[in-house]
Formats: C-alpha cells, structure tokens, sequence
C-alpha cells in the first residue's frame, strides 16, 4: 500500500483516506480536519487521491446547479394552494 | 416574481423559499420536466394538507425534502411494480478504490464527463445511495440535514455516501475509459 511517510502526523494513510470525502466536505471537527491536512500535505499519494476526490465532488456539484423553480409552475403551485384553502 | 395576493401564510413563508432545492432535486431524481414538476407540485399540495404536523422551529427544507423523496418513491413503485428492495445498509461494503490512478491519478478526466452522463450513472445507483447523494453531493446539504431528509441516522448516511462514491467512482472511470478519455490501467 501506499507508504506513510510523514513524521508531521499522527495520522496514516489509511486513517486520512478515510475521512478524505468528509474533510473535504467540511463535516469534520476542526481538529480531525488538521490532521487529516496535515498528513496530505506531507504525503504525495494522499495528496494525489484528494485531488481525485475533489475533482470527483466538483463534478457532483455541475448537473443543475444553476436551475430554479420555473415561474410557470410557482404559479401552478400557488394556484392549488389557493384552491385547497385553508389559513395557515 | 410570485406576486401572490392575500396574506402570507406561515406555509408560504415556511415552504415556498425551498421551491429551488425542491425542483432541482426532482429533476435529480427524475429526468423528466414535466414529472419534475408534477412532483414537486405534489410535494407541496401534500405538505400543506400536513402544514399541522410540521413542528415550527424545525428544518422545513428537510421535511419537504423528506416528502418529496417518499412521493417519488411511491409513485416509481406504483409505475413499476417493483418489489420494495432490500435493505441496503444491510450489504457487505464493497471497497473499490477504483483507481483512475496509474495514468491518471488526480482524476483530470472527470472534467471531461459531461453533466448528462453523470446524471445517468447518478440515477443507476441503488435508491437508498443515490438519494443520500444528491441531497449531499449535489444539492450541498449537510450530512445531518441529509440524514433528517433521508430519516436515517447520521451514521447511515455516511456509509451510503461512502458506497454512493465509490460505486460512482467506478462507473465514470469506466465511462471514462471507454470513452478515450484515458488509457485503461495494465493489470499484468
């Protein structure tokens, strides 16, 4: 597997690529997050594998993004809403 | 825009600034425009005949989305006649670290891949990791509010995640090979 070769973290490869998808998706507590950066910075594979993670999650990000609600069904909606009545 | 008359609602405040997230999320799930527009309509219709049971002060994003997704679950099966699958939490994680790696470890082929494609592979997971993974991946919802969505736990939702991500991976790896976007891996 791929060496360990940081001496700056406590943290091995294995325990940073685990998380790799959570830190990048900023779901850890700050401290996990400092060690899991501090091993990839110092390691290149690691390094390498959150490119590929980040890549992967910005493609994620593309597919439809930039739509809204289209006007015509707002109205659609408000229109039912009306016609079921109702205070709330 | 909505230049709707009468008094604003508690519902209307409540629910119609997430009619964005909704849609998008539909046609996520769906493909079709017009069914995505049936659905969040219906979506809608069915939270304001529930407005009662929403607890104020709560998520309502997540309790729409919650809707949202059991509608278009109910509706798929009505249309299939598909058996109710099995619990997917239930099977064996399947680890592939699938490795664009040898000749293009930092995944610059994904920049290649175009928005239809990943929508197809998105739609071809299994219901359970791809609902986790638009809510999470592509609409940007935090893990707890995906797992109040989803109403599963916390933990759940990270292990579909982490096999949405990987079964994915693999997929556009392999999509990405037949497409020529780069040279398969030598495995001898």
């Amino acid at each position: 597997m791929t060496p360990d070769t940081t001496a700056a973290s406590d943290f091995d490869c294995e325990a940073a690529l685990a998380q790799l998808d959570d830190y990048l998706k900023r779901e850890l507590t700050p401290e996990l997050a400092d060690r899991v950066r501090a091993h990839v910075e110092a390691c290149a594979p690691c390094f390498r594998q959150m490119r590929y993670a980040e890549r992967f999650l910005s493609l994620l990000r593309g597919p439809g993004s930039e739509l809204r609600c289209p006007d015509p069904l707002r109205l659609r909606i408000a229109d039912a809403l009306r016609a079921e009545g109702g205070d709330h | 825009m909505t230049d709707t008359p009468g008094p604003a609602s508690s519902f209307e405040r409540e629910a119609l600034p997430h009619l964005d997230t909704l849609y998008r999320v539909a046609l996520r799930l769906g493909g079709e425009e017009s069914r995505a527009q049936d659905l969040v309509q219906d979506t809608m219709l069915k939270a304001f005949r529930a407005w009662h049971q929403f607890r104020p002060g709560t998520n309502a994003r997540a309790w729409l989305l919650t809707i949202l997704r059991n509608t278009f679950i109910n509706e798929y099966r009505r249309q299939k006649r598909e058996p109710i699958p099995v619990d997917i939490d239930l099977v064996e994680p399947y680890i592939v670290r699938p490795a664009g790696p040898d000749t293009d470890p930092e995944g610059a082929f994904f920049s290649k891949i175009v928005d239809a494609r990943v929508l197809e592979a998105v739609r071809s997971l299994p219901d359970e990791f791809r609902d986790a993974l638009i809510l999470s991946d592509m609409e940007g919802l935090s893990y707890a509010e995906v797992a109040e969505s989803l109403e599963v736990p916390i933990g759940t939702v990270k292990s579909r995640l982490f096999r949405a991500r990987r079964l994915l991976q693999k997929q556009l790896y392999d999509h990405a090979v037949e497409m020529g976007y780069i040279q398969p891996r030598e495995d001898r």
